[in-house]
């Protein structure tokens, strides 16, 4: 799901997005500086041998198959990734008035804590005090908010032309539109005229003078289901009616002339070619609304993949080498 | 599309393995697949409506008239003949031919002439129940990318890990059913695939899923994306947290799943699936859910207000309408249009009346009178009727199915299936849903009333498309009690499916006596022979030799005798609630739209995991004469161009055709005035339109007040016109050539006596043409394209008639003729070889063990089994098929009353 600009900014996830934004860039904008005592300590990310061996087990329970080297190093990346996320959360205090984080401490306070009539705001602080917030749906909670934040550049969301121009020409094959021809045909059937080869040379010389087609070609044509005048064919429909060596045939051909006979299951065919449209891409207004939302999409994970390494940069990450498993 | 389900939690690992990735599909939003922010996620069921797209502008594009426009002059090669205009939202009605009730530009290959376009009417993917519970993994944003013409799976999956998908971290209201193909890396892998030859892309498509199961298919099925360890972990509505028993023992973490998952039917459709890789539980359900009365949820899966089923049901419903409109073509090249649809699924399993065998719930297999039939009422009638459980026929249920296909967008916010809107189940006390028996009118009258005449949905369009009659049992075309009925069934159902791969519907066959067999004295028609589902051994239930002669089977459970009884009707009330043109659609349950293609047939079936192709009841008789009959049939729509305004209209005038599966191209006009010479002069089509009426129009005896009938003089006979060309076939597979055009006439008398007869109209029906049976290679001659004239030499313009003609090609290898020689079976050779100790025996050609001696034993080629042999080299197997085009009839309406 793509979230409305205009939605996007109503929704809560904005404010702390927008909030952590401001706080992340306080805190960027301020010198690299060990000294500094207001930057908040972070302690070494450690993913020991003990850590990894876990990790194995699952794999192996779940899948019955022990990871091999790469699916390790992706299970540890991602636990990296996810430690890094959500301890960045916290420092961002992403968890300060959330709404679902409070209502998750709430639901568990009262399954730990039997006692009725509890307000809210009591059970919630209680919740706190007894850590209840270290808690696997929290945790996922404010990993994903964490990716929102770092999602977020500070811009308004909109996407100018220029930018979905740009994804349209990078994304040609998906959107371009096909090659096509439209052509008048002069149609002589194989099943009305028995030297048809013959017939279609006579009806050839008959057409000389008609140009552009008129009247006589509509005149010295056998009657065919698909009509005389074939509008916007694709390579792909004129192989599919007319077989695919007509097709080879058709597109080259030059425009403003008749053809010489070309063959088809049906008999014979000349062709007066009026247009030939190459393969183009479509106009603007026709993909914007489809593109938009993947530009988003697209800066979200750039946005995303910076902010990672911004971050990772804090962290002095440790990973014990496992056996198997280099780098 | 790109990533699912279980691969989010290694998403750098297996892109690089390339499983489920999709070029050019990769950042395109999938619905549903989509990661919710948590804070969301609770209010992010219901996903947003799709939007149309393209801002109005008061720029008015340069639009087609009804005339032909003048073709563009030369243009250079490469540039665009003109910059687009910008679409518009307002059209002024008259400038184009048909109502444009979406925002879109006209298509460049626009023509007033109309084209033929080639698309799929009716097609299950795993939304359906008994399409997931045989192991179908499409959905329909896969078969919308089969129908364009990608590659996709089918089962049996290799289930490269253990059962139990890794949890991720990505929540889903729908389960996503992810597979990869072969050489992709994921939990299940294709080991079949399937793909249209090329050229044979469609042009439209619409998904029909059983509407009933929606939510039950999708709470029993599901497949967890989204860890947790207890309830309190799944974040979206309706979820619950399942951890497995073995994670109940050692502590591991479950998966969200909709609550119901574990109710005892869910988990006994899991443990068919897993076991034998089908489940029966759908029938099961169906049983519940799809009867006329009192149809019900399963409380266990539903909740006991089934209000959970129904929740469920919308997402799914979203679901489909997001893949339509992901797959829908709004450029102006107008490469493909998607319609969002579903199956509306009633199998009524009725009693029958014991005197005239018409459908009756009430008193259902007892000896006491059924208020459903005829005479309970009348004093005068001393013998009453009882209703008889008789399941003879068709395996007991009577279908009554529908596909549903809506015009644009803007579409009803839950489908109305057989639970919410069952069909009448008579006038008995249990029966809820009042009415004759099997009537359609009061879902009929819903779907108006939620589409049609609804003020929220103003663009809200629909119809509702008949299909399988020759699984009725003649419910589905009983003849209506009221006007109402019949003016609802005259407006909402303009078409009706010939033929899909359940067999035709065209005309009704007997096996025993090897006759057309209608109600009426007619000529025989031995055409009819011809891949007709076989009611006398459905479920391998055999009709009793004496039933296979008698009205066990109606002769209105076959179109044509429909055809005949609505003219009847309409003689008598003014109104045909019949007037039905043809389509053809698939019935697959594969998610591959339009495959019905002999060739491809033969190599995987219709039905999932149980198609003959990979069970081991490979040409047995109750699949080869079951539900697996034939490839399935085709819809061909005459469209100015491939828009879903366009191709709807055409569907309401029904100026459409069927075809068994090829696509031969076939044009059809009526009139009073077609020249004679139609058939010289290459504007066929421009003097049709301008003398006469195409497929699916009328012809009146006298002036029609409201035009859209053309009219004679009253007494001169109409002459019909018919320009066909044959299926050109594709690159290295070439076409069958055609034999002949016929067209079949039905008509009522003065008496009331409805009769029907062939005529026949070009081509020659004794050529002579034949097909290579070892290279399935046509030979004989044949003709690549036909034109004929035919006037009515029987013609009374006192009686009401309709005129459709049948383009037949030449015979053709059967599906099970490409399938026995892809077994390299020559049944001019004997079976095997013996084995034999004896010199003078060894390697002798036999077809039997005894025919080796003592010791010795026949041993087959690896290729084929002694049953495929026996099968493919005798006589029961049909060997040959004279595939055919059904056009949509045109009627003559004799009568002074509007039509």
């Amino acid at each position: 799901m793509t979230l409305h600009p205009r939605r996007l900014l109503r929704h809560p996830v904005a404010h702390f997005a927008a909030l952590g934004a401001l706080l992340f860039g306080l805190a960027a904008s301020r010198p690299e500086s060990a000294e500094k005592p207001a930057v908040p300590a972070r302690s070494p990310i450690v993913v020991n041998a003990e850590r990894i061996r876990a990790m194995r087990a699952d794999f192996q329970q779940r899948w019955s198959v022990a990871p091999t080297p790469a699916q390790l190093r992706a299970l540890i990346e991602q636990t990296v990734e996810e430690e890094i996320l959500y301890r960045e959360a916290r420092v961002l205090a992403l968890d300060y008035r959330d709404a679902s984080v409070r209502r998750r401490l709430i639901e568990k306070a009262r399954a730990v804590i039997r006692r009725p009539f509890r307000g809210d705001d009591d059970l919630y602080q209680e919740a706190l005090a007894l850590g209840l917030d270290d808690d696997l749906v929290i945790r996922r909670l404010l990993i994903e908010k964490m990716r929102l934040v770092l999602q977020d550049d500070g811009a308004d969301g909109t996407i100018p032309d220029a930018a979905v121009r740009d994804y349209l020409q990078r994304h040609r094959a998906r959107f371009a539109l096909p090659e096509t021809v439209t052509f008048t045909q002069v149609f002589v059937s194989a099943s009305v005229q028995r030297d048809r080869l013959a017939v279609a040379h006579a009806v050839r010389a008959q057409l000389a003078t008609d140009s552009p087609p008129s009247a006589l070609a509509t005149r010295l044509s056998d009657p065919f289901p698909l009509g005389q005048q074939l509008r916007a064919y694709t390579r792909n429909q004129v192989m599919a009616r007319f077989g695919e060596p007509f097709a080879d045939q058709l597109f080259s051909l030059p425009l403003g002339a008749w053809s010489d006979p070309i063959a088809s299951p049906y008999g014979s065919h000349l062709v007066w070619v009026h247009e030939h449209v190459a393969e183009r891409l479509p106009p603007l207004e026709a993909v914007r609304e489809t593109i938009r939302p993947a530009v988003r999409q697209e800066r979200a994970a750039e946005n995303l993949r910076r902010g990672m390494i911004r971050v990772r940069g804090l962290y002095e990450i440790r990973i014990d080498n496992p056996p198997g498993v280099t780098g | 599309m790109a990533v699912r389900g279980w691969m989010g939690i290694l998403p750098g690992l297996l892109l690089i393995a390339g499983c489920g990735s999709d070029d050019g599909a990769s950042t395109t939003p999938t619905p549903g697949l989509s990661t919710p922010t948590p804070m969301a996620a609770a209010s992010a069921t219901a996903p947003s409506p799709t939007s149309i797209g393209v801002t109005p502008t008061a720029t008015q594009p340069v639009l087609p008239t009804a005339s032909v426009p003048p073709l563009p002059t030369h243009t250079a090669t490469g540039a665009p003949a003109t910059s687009t205009p910008q679409p518009v939202c307002t059209i002024t009605p008259g400038e184009l031919p048909f109502e444009r009730t979406e925002c879109r530009p006209t298509c460049q290959h626009f023509d007033p002439l109309k084209q033929p376009f080639f698309g799929e009417t009716h097609l299950h993917t795993a939304y359906s129940f008994d399409a997931s519970t045989i192991d179908t993994r499409n959905l329909p944003p896969d078969a919308y990318r089969y129908a364009k013409g990608d590659r996709v799976g089918l089962p049996p999956w290799a289930d490269t890990r253990s059962a139990d998908p890794t949890p991720g971290s990505v929540a889903v209201e729908v389960g996503p059913f992810p597979y990869c193909l072969p050489g992709e890396e994921c939990q299940y892998s294709a080991t079949r695939t399937a793909q249209l030859p090329p050229g044979r892309a469609l042009d439209f498509a619409a998904v029909t899923d059983h509407s009933e199961q929606f939510g039950e298919n999708n709470i029993c099925l599901f497949e967890g994306t989204e860890a947790c360890m207890t309830d309190a972990d799944c974040t979206l509505e309706d979820q619950v947290c399942s951890v497995s028993e073995l994670g109940q023992l050692t502590g591991a973490s479950g998966f969200c799943v909709p609550r119901g998952y574990g109710s005892e039917i869910c988990t006994n459709a899991r443990l068919g699936l897993s076991r034998i890789r089908t489940s029966p539980v759908a029938g099961t359900i169906a049983g519940f859910e799809n009867v006329p009365e009192n149809p019900s949820r399963p409380p266990g899966i539903c909740g006991i207000d089934g209000q959970r089923c129904r929740r469920q049901a919308r997402l799914v419903w979203n679901q489909i309408i997001d893949a339509a409109e992901q797959a829908y073509d709004r450029t102006d090249a107008c490469t493909f249009t998607s319609f969002i649809a579903y199956e509306y699924t009633a199998m009524a399993s009725n009693g029958r009346c014991s005197v005239d065998l018409l459908p009756c719930w009430d008193g259902l297999g007892s000896s006491a009178p059924s208020a459903d039939c005829a005479g309970f009422d009348d004093p005068r009638v001393t013998q009453k009727q009882t209703c008889e459980q008789n399941f003879t026929g068709s395996a007991g249920g009577d279908n009554l199915h529908r596909n549903i296909i809506f015009r644009n967008d803007d579409v009803i916010d839950e489908p109305l299936s057989n639970v919410e809107r069952p069909l009448a189940c008579g006038v008995g006390e249990d029966c809820i849903a009042q009415g004759p028996v099997a009537s359609p009118q009061d879902m009929l009258t819903a779907l108006r009333r939620s589409c049609r005449e609804n003020p929220n949905h103003p663009r809200c369009d629909v119809l509702s498309i008949p299909h399988n009659s020759n699984m009725s049992r003649g419910s589905m075309f009983i003849l209506p009690d009221t006007l109402d009925e019949a003016q609802i069934r005259h407006d909402l159902e303009p078409l009706v499916e010939l033929m899909q791969v359940k067999g035709q519907s065209e005309c009704r066959y007997s096996p025993l006596t090897g006759i057309y067999w209608s109600q009426d004295p007619n000529p025989p028609d031995e055409l009819c022979d011809f891949e007709n589902m076989s009611f006398s051994r459905l479920n391998g239930q055999y009709l009793p030799k004496e039933q296979q002669d008698t009205d066990w089977l109606p002769p209105r459970a076959y179109v044509r005798e429909a055809l005949k009884n609505g003219l009847a009707y309409e003689a008598e009330h003014g109104i045909n609630p019949f007037q039905l043109g043809f389509v053809g659609g698939l019935d697959n349950h594969n998610g591959t739209p339009g495959q019905s293609e002999e060739t491809d047939y033969a190599k995987t079936g219709a039905h999932g995991i149980s198609s003959f192709a990979v069970s081991a009841q490979i040409l047995y008789e109750k699949d080869f004469l079951g539900l697996e009959t034939n490839g399935g049939a085709l819809t061909v729509a005459w469209a100015e161009e491939n828009s879903r305004d366009a191709i709807f209209t055409a569907f309401k005038n029904r100026e459409t055709y069927a075809t068994s599966g090829t696509r031969p191209i076939v044009r059809l006009f009526g009139g009073f005035d077609l020249p004679a010479d139609i058939c010289a002069g290459g504007n066929f089509a421009a003097r049709g339109y301008a003398d006469g009426v195409p497929m699916g129009g009328c012809l009146r005896r006298h002036p029609d007040p409201l035009g859209a009938c053309k009219a004679g003089d009253g007494t001169r006979a109409p002459s019909f016109a018919v320009n066909a060309m044959m299926d050109p076939g594709w690159p290295g597979h070439s076409g069958t050539m055609l034999q002949r055009v016929q067209i079949i006439k039905g008509w009522v008398d003065g008496a009331g006596t409805t009769h029907d007869a062939v005529y026949e109209v070009a081509g020659d029906p004794d050529n002579g043409a034949g097909v290579d049976l070892k290279t399935c290679t046509p030979t004989g001659n044949g003709a690549a394209t036909l034109c004929g004239v035919w006037t009515d030499p029987d013609f009374d313009p006192s009686q009401q008639a309709f005129y459709y003609a049948r383009v037949l090609e030449n015979p053709s290898c059967r599906w099970t003729q490409y399938y026995c020689n892809a077994r390299n079976v020559d049944c001019s050779v004997p079976m095997g070889t013996c084995s034999s100790t004896d010199p003078s025996i060894n390697g002798r050609g036999c077809d039997a063990a005894v025919a080796c001696g003592a010791d010795g034993v026949c041993v087959l080629p690896p290729s084929y089994t002694e049953f495929e042999y026996r099968q493919c080299c005798g006589d029961k197997v049909p060997h040959t098929v004279q595939q055919r085009a059904w056009t949509s009839p045109i009627w003559y309406h004799a009568s002074a009353n509007d039509p």
